[in-house]
């Protein structure tokens, strides 16, 4: 059932954001080629500064699209009219949750790796124009020898570790404005009001968490010496990640708990 | 078999301080097309709702077929809402294609039939069609699944005269002699030709519950006639 409620919300929202990449990228090549252009064409100027514009405010827009739909499609959808179809699906309220969380973290992944990709492209003309590719291909074949000298196999395992925890912390982004949205959802009016007072009072209980956490740390016995634990500069690097990941791990599970046992036990559908 | 297939028990629901319904006892019988009727704000929808698990009971419990409201359930009853809840990127189409995938009673040549009957393109996008048009593809893709239970909230207030006795012809047609169809609306006249039983909600409370043809022999008047009678302002 998951996957099919995956796949529909995929289909849901690909009309959306696969046109909207389309323009980015396109707007990316054009304005890399006009980066490339002789400077004393004046003609072109006022052409690509307007390209220039536009190509930053589609960048902008994307971000801001991937992060509004991911709040509109779980309140549209789920707490709003079409509601009446989805939550009398025969789906556990639980299923239809993680279908919207994993479908909006896979949209915001791909709107990063769209961003990326526009970035390079851009970047790409202004690199290889006018240079010789034998001595381009050889620094980087050197600059990445030189790497891997000096980190070895954590060129690899950093970036993969570092792309997990981006995933689980996009995850537990859109899940915690869904536990927002669900606590708005019970007030009888104003919903989204409530939701925003509820994203207000979460940002202040972390605060309030996060400086008793620092007071308790001062307790600490003083011969705890955590620094055991850390040998070099690239194990630091790799507890600080798997405190990070923990971390959100659990306020993803919080998250979740909380908007589960709202729509599955009080769901209010006025 | 002889369970009910829906029970409410002391059934309450509560907005704030206004109660919608209060100690509801009730259960319906398999093959029957029962009308729930009530001034507006008397809690029909409410205990629909309730019924699909979109709204939860402040007190006691409802079940359908024995089952709380949950998967079980919504696999066996067929809703229609009072609103709108089509997706508008869809098209017909589409729908059709969504209830097949979720739901496993759906008969999709059915469904396509009775666009066809009802001249509605099934490759039409459901952003532009009319409100009425609308309610009648909804009502066609829930009375084409095989429930026990159909729960219609409204089902011929937003369409034409025109179309109504092939809405309450397909709804007569399109259920087995063991499901339940409970038709909740104002348009008494229209449907009760169909009805067997009648449910009167008053402010949140049943204040009758009688087999269409016993208010006949009773009270030697129509349905239509004992409503206007008993909810007169």
């Amino acid at each position: 059932m998951l996957s099919k409620l995956i796949g529909y919300e995929l289909k849901a929202t690909r009309r959306i954001f696969l046109p909207a990449y389309v323009v980015v990228l396109i707007l990316s090549i054009l304005n890399g080629i006009f980066m490339i252009l002789p400077d004393n064409l004046d003609t072109i100027t006022m052409p690509f500064g307007i390209l220039l514009t536009v190509y930053v405010l589609a960048m902008f827009a994307i971000c801001v699209l991937t992060f509004a739909y991911m709040i509109s499609r779980f309140y549209k959808n789920l707490l709003g009219d079409e509601g009446y179809l989805m939550f009398t699906l025969p789906a556990r309220p639980s299923e239809l949750v993680w279908a919207k969380c994993i479908t909006s973290t896979l949209w915001m992944l791909f709107t990063a790796i769209v961003c990326c990709v526009s970035l390079f492209i851009l970047a790409t003309p202004i690199m290889i124009y006018g240079t010789d590719f034998s001595i381009f291909w050889r620094d980087l074949g050197f600059g990445l020898q030189s790497l891997w000298q000096e980190y070895s196999v954590h060129m690899i395992f950093l970036p993969i570790v570092c792309v997990i925890l981006g995933i689980v912390w996009t995850a537990n982004f859109c899940m915690h404005i869904y536990a927002c949205l669900s606590i708005g959802s019970l007030a009888n009016k104003h919903r989204l009001g409530y939701a925003f007072l509820a994203y207000l009072g979460f940002g202040i209980l972390a605060e309030i968490l996060l400086m008793i956490g620092v007071r308790f740390s001062d307790f600490l016995p003083n011969n705890l010496n955590l620094d055991i634990l850390v040998e070099n500069n690239m194990a630091q690097i790799y507890v600080a990640c798997l405190i990070f990941l923990i971390y959100y791990i659990i306020k993803l599970i919080i998250n979740f708990v909380i908007t589960n046992y709202i729509l599955s036990r009080h769901l209010n559908l006025q | 078999m002889n369970e009910p297939i829906l029970q409410c028990t002391g059934l309450c629901k509560s907005y704030g301080n206004k109660a919608a319904l209060n100690n509801v006892t009730l259960a319906l019988e398999r093959g029957r097309i029962v009308g729930l009727l009530g001034p507006n704000g008397s809690g029909k929808s409410t205990l629909i709702k309730l019924a699909n698990g979109l709204l939860t009971p402040t007190a006691g419990e409802i079940r359908i077929a024995g089952n709380l409201p949950g998967v079980e359930t919504h696999s066996c009853v067929s809703y229609l809402p009072e609103r709108t809840y089509l997706s508008d990127w869809m098209t017909a189409d589409d729908l059709l294609k969504f209830f097949a995938d979720f739901y496993e009673d759906f008969n999709i040549d059915k469904a396509a039939e009775m666009l066809t009957r009802l001249n509605i393109s099934a490759k039409d996008s459901l952003k532009t069609m009319s409100k009425g048009t609308k309610e009648k593809v909804q009502l066609v893709v829930v009375m084409s699944r095989e429930a026990d239970l159909y729960l219609l909230d409204e089902p011929i207030g937003g369409v034409d005269p025109a179309a109504r006795d092939y809405i309450l012809n397909t709804i007569l047609t399109n259920y087995s002699e063991n499901s339940t169809v409970v038709i909740s609306t104002h348009l008494i006249s229209d449907i009760e030709k169909v009805l067997d039983d009648v449910i009167f909600l008053n402010k949140g409370q049943i204040s009758l519950h009688k087999s269409v043809d016993d208010i006949r022999t009773e009270y030697g008047k129509s349905v239509d006639a004992l409503f206007r009678e008993v909810f007169a302002c």
